[in-house]
């Protein structure tokens, strides 16, 4: 005769409970009783395990409801006005950059645009001069000044100063 | 939970950032979030600082939702999966202090076994334990869980079975 315990007073595992505990488990998946199948029925081990799992079942399903405490509303709205206010600041910083880019791309086109006209004109009005004197020397060739192409280098600085801005509120804004 | 007390454009001044709109959304989901978390830490002040770590990520998440799903399946996946990930956050940061490696304290011994299961259930893997919750506490089926943690049916069966042995340990051990 086999025996039904084993040395800790366990009960003993014999053959086809590895497909019983498959069964049983499906069982308990599909919320089914578990006193049906011929094995468990047969099996001390088995029966135990059924058992077990259906006290489990019964005392999970019956936890008492858990209430959520008072306070979590307020502190998750506190927590997402701290967000908005957060992000409303970040915008404000933003807009503030993107205006003093796009001032430094004014006064950049601004500035060079002024100091190639003036530079022409110097340049003009030695021709000018050196013409009426006829005899006089010609004065040396200034450096030509192109610049509209000053400009558009301070422009496209301030534009990479606002990509940078931006880039760096975004990663904040995400940290 | 149903949609119809949620209307869409509630949702969209939500997504659009409306703190007011969220609010409504917060309230319709505090008890299905919270009961959820509560079950992965097994204890009332951690369970409402991640419940509110998890809303806080959700109103993050919500400009990414689309207005033509509905909206609850969405936002109760997203939940379920943020409270996982944030509670294996947690259990990570967790350190135990200088003077208990020096004098470790013995464990109380449990006296009620249903604080036994909740304590197994709180120490499980979070994505374990949040299967055995929505299974036998929210009533929800295998296939539901299935859609709710955006995992496939076998990975949530493997995973009960696994909790439920586990489980049904400690529950042996207190009977014994």
């Amino acid at each position: 005769m086999k025996p039904t315990e084993d040395i800790d007073g366990k009960p003993v595992r014999v053959n086809g409970c590895d497909k019983a505990r498959e069964w049983i488990h499906e069982a308990c998946d599909e919320r089914r009783a578990l006193d049906a199948e011929q094995h468990v029925s047969k099996c001390d081990a088995c029966a135990r395990e059924a058992a077990l799992l259906q006290e489990l079942g019964d005392l999970l399903t019956s936890e008492p409801v858990v209430e959520p405490p008072a306070e979590l509303v307020p502190s998750v709205m506190a927590l997402v006005r701290a967000d908005l206010a957060r992000a409303r600041r970040n915008a404000r910083l933003a807009f503030a950059g993107a205006l003093v880019a796009l001032l430094l791309l004014a006064l950049g086109i601004t500035f060079f645009d002024v100091v190639g006209g003036a530079l022409g004109l110097a340049r003009d009005a030695a021709s000018w001069v050196n013409v009426a004197r006829d005899n006089v020397p010609a004065m040396p060739e200034l450096p030509s000044v192109p610049a509209v192409g000053y400009g558009w280098l301070a422009g496209a600085l301030a534009l990479v100063i606002v990509g940078l801005e931006v880039r760096l509120l975004t990663r904040r804004a995400e940290a | 939970v149903p949609d119809e007390d949620l209307p869409r454009e509630v949702l969209e001044r939500a997504a659009r950032g409306d703190a007011a709109a969220f609010e409504q959304i917060v309230r319709r989901f505090e008890r299905p979030v919270y009961a959820l978390v509560y079950r992965l830490t097994g204890d009332r002040e951690g369970a409402r600082d991640l419940a509110q770590d998890v809303f806080f990520k959700a109103w993050r998440n919500l400009p990414r939702y689309d207005p033509e799903r509905p909206f609850a399946p969405w936002f109760l996946k997203l939940a379920a999966n943020l409270a996982i990930n944030a509670r294996e956050a947690m259990k990570l940061r967790k350190t135990v202090p200088l003077e208990e490696h020096a004098a470790p304290r013995p464990e109380a011994p449990d006296t009620d076994v249903r604080d036994a299961v909740r304590k197994t259930i709180a120490e499980l893997d979070p994505k374990f334990a949040a299967c055995v919750a929505l299974f036998y506490i929210d009533g929800l089926s295998v296939k539901e869980i299935s859609d709710r943690l955006g995992m496939p049916e076998g990975t949530v069966k493997i995973r009960l079975h696994r909790a439920r042995d586990v489980l049904r340990e400690k529950l042996e051990k207190f009977k014994t």
